[in-house]
């Protein structure tokens, strides 16, 4: 049975099987957006984390560390409370869409990003800082180089938080509702397609999900050994 | 009797939770070289960043041209910063031209582009390493390494200098021409020069007074090394 439905999930992605690509496109779409959203907000905060000193610090560091393993339903339990009818932000009818997604999916990147750029900066040579304030610049501009000059680092962390969300599936299940042709992804589209039977199309997105998470660990890795190089 | 160029009173410095330096006073006049010297670990490069302004501070003052630099948390104010130019023990050169290392500064400061490198070509005309302006900054030799950074802080025209180090790596020819530059900053420039070097017969030619550091702590005028 695996050996045949594979070979008909392969089949199913050469002759572009609309019930298989369309989920691609949503997760592609919505885990992009959320990455996106989430690395605006969280290089920042990574950076103000890593090299800025002030009290409580540690503990913020110790928050975005813990929080880096947040279970994904949980983050989908959270979002569908405050997005529900009754819930808090419910007139902005977002629920079961792919913005509520979008929303969980940067709240489960958040930390990640956060905690490994904070990280990657913390460990950044002393000399890069001093060399820009020996020079006469100011402490934005130093974090500016450091960052720069940590930049693969910095994108290892993005690629981890964009491996996170892309294969996640408690979050698109809870706020997405895994509905045809809006809200299915790759993961719910598994879920879906194996429990009703469809074993060569769950296989189908399921060498599309190992690719792109395979491609998006082998680039991070990548960076991160060119950095050791340096 | 005028006021010291950069003056450093009762500064403490730890690292770690561990006291590293501890001077009660040092001052370093207008046009005066004051050499540090002492073995490695004895606290001078310490002493150099925490005279730069970049360390945090367990307690002391340090004022630069009689106005008060830096006490506390670091970093000093950015203006104050900029009337000193610090070449490190090991410079972090920047991966891109010497060039471009040696304009770092000037760019900082809002220097037109024609005008940075003409500057900086003259310094590195002066330095000797002018050959050099186009190669990759971070690919080079210790001693050039050494140079450029060198380069890089006298294109600032600063009235001080923090110098940990410079000689240190270069063989003799360029170092004989460091030095002289060194003499001609101070005597013909009036450039304030505060100096770490562990090599005392290197610079033991210069116009310096002489300040012996060990253990994070200056030792007094004539108990030698």
């Amino acid at each position: 049975m695996i050996a045949e439905g594979t070979v008909q999930g392969i089949s199913l992605l050469l002759r572009l099987d609309p019930e298989v690509w369309g989920p691609v496109w949503v997760s592609l779409s919505v885990s992009l957006t959320s990455t996106g959203l989430a690395t605006v907000l969280a290089l920042p905060a990574g950076l103000a984390l890593g090299l800025g000193r002030f009290r409580g610090r540690r503990l913020v560091l110790g928050l975005a560390n813990t929080l880096m393993a947040l279970p994904t339903v949980l983050v989908g339990l959270l979002v569908y409370a405050f997005l529900t009818r009754r819930g808090p932000l419910g007139e902005l009818n977002l629920l079961y869409t792919r913005g509520a997604m979008v929303v969980g999916q940067v709240i489960l990147a958040f930390p990640i990003i956060v905690g490994l750029c904070a990280a990657a900066v913390e460990r950044a040579d002393p000399r890069i800082g001093h060399t820009v304030l020996g020079l006469g610049g100011g402490r934005l501009r130093a974090a500016r180089v450091v960052a720069l000059e940590m930049r693969t680092a910095l994108v290892a962390a993005v690629a981890a938080g964009f491996g996170r969300v892309f294969a996640e599936v408690g979050i698109s299940m809870m706020v997405g509702g895994n509905i045809r042709g809006t809200t299915r992804n790759i993961t719910t589209g598994i879920a879906f397609e194996t429990g009703k039977g469809e074993f060569a199309r769950g296989v189908a997105l399921g060498v599309v999900l190992l690719v792109v998470a395979l491609a998006v660990n082998l680039t991070a890795s990548m960076l991160q050994s060119r950095r050791g190089e340096k | 009797m005028s006021e010291p160029f950069l003056s450093i009173r009762d500064l403490r410095v730890r690292r770690g939770g561990q006291p590293v330096l501890h001077i009660d006073e040092l001052s370093v006049g207008r046009g005066e070289l004051v050499l540090l010297c002492g073995e490695n670990g004895s606290g001078k490069s310490t002493l150099i960043l925490a005279a730069a302004g970049l360390l945090d501070l367990e307690a002391g003052t340090i004022h630069l041209q009689g106005k008060p630099f830096h006490r506390g948390t670091a970093p000093a104010p950015m203006q104050l910063r900029r009337r000193l130019a610090l070449v490190q023990q090991t410079p972090y050169l920047f991966a891109t031209s010497v060039l471009r290392n040696t304009t770092y500064g000037l760019r900082l400061r809002g220097v037109p582009r024609p005008q940075r490198r003409q500057r900086a070509r003259a310094v590195l005309e002066q330095l000797g390493i002018a050959h050099l302006a186009g190669r990759r900054a971070d690919r080079l030799s210790v001693g050039e390494q050494k140079l450029v950074a060198l380069a890089r802080a006298l294109v600032l025209d600063c009235p001080g200098l923090l110098l940990d180090e410079v000689t240190a790596s270069l063989d003799e020819v360029v170092r004989e021409r460091v030095l002289e530059l060194i003499r001609n900053l101070v005597e013909r420039q009036g450039v304030s020069i505060l100096m770490a070097s562990h090599l005392e017969r290197a610079s033991a030619d210069l116009p310096a007074r002489r300040a012996d550091i060990h253990a994070g702590r200056l030792r007094p005028p004539g108990t030698g090394s």
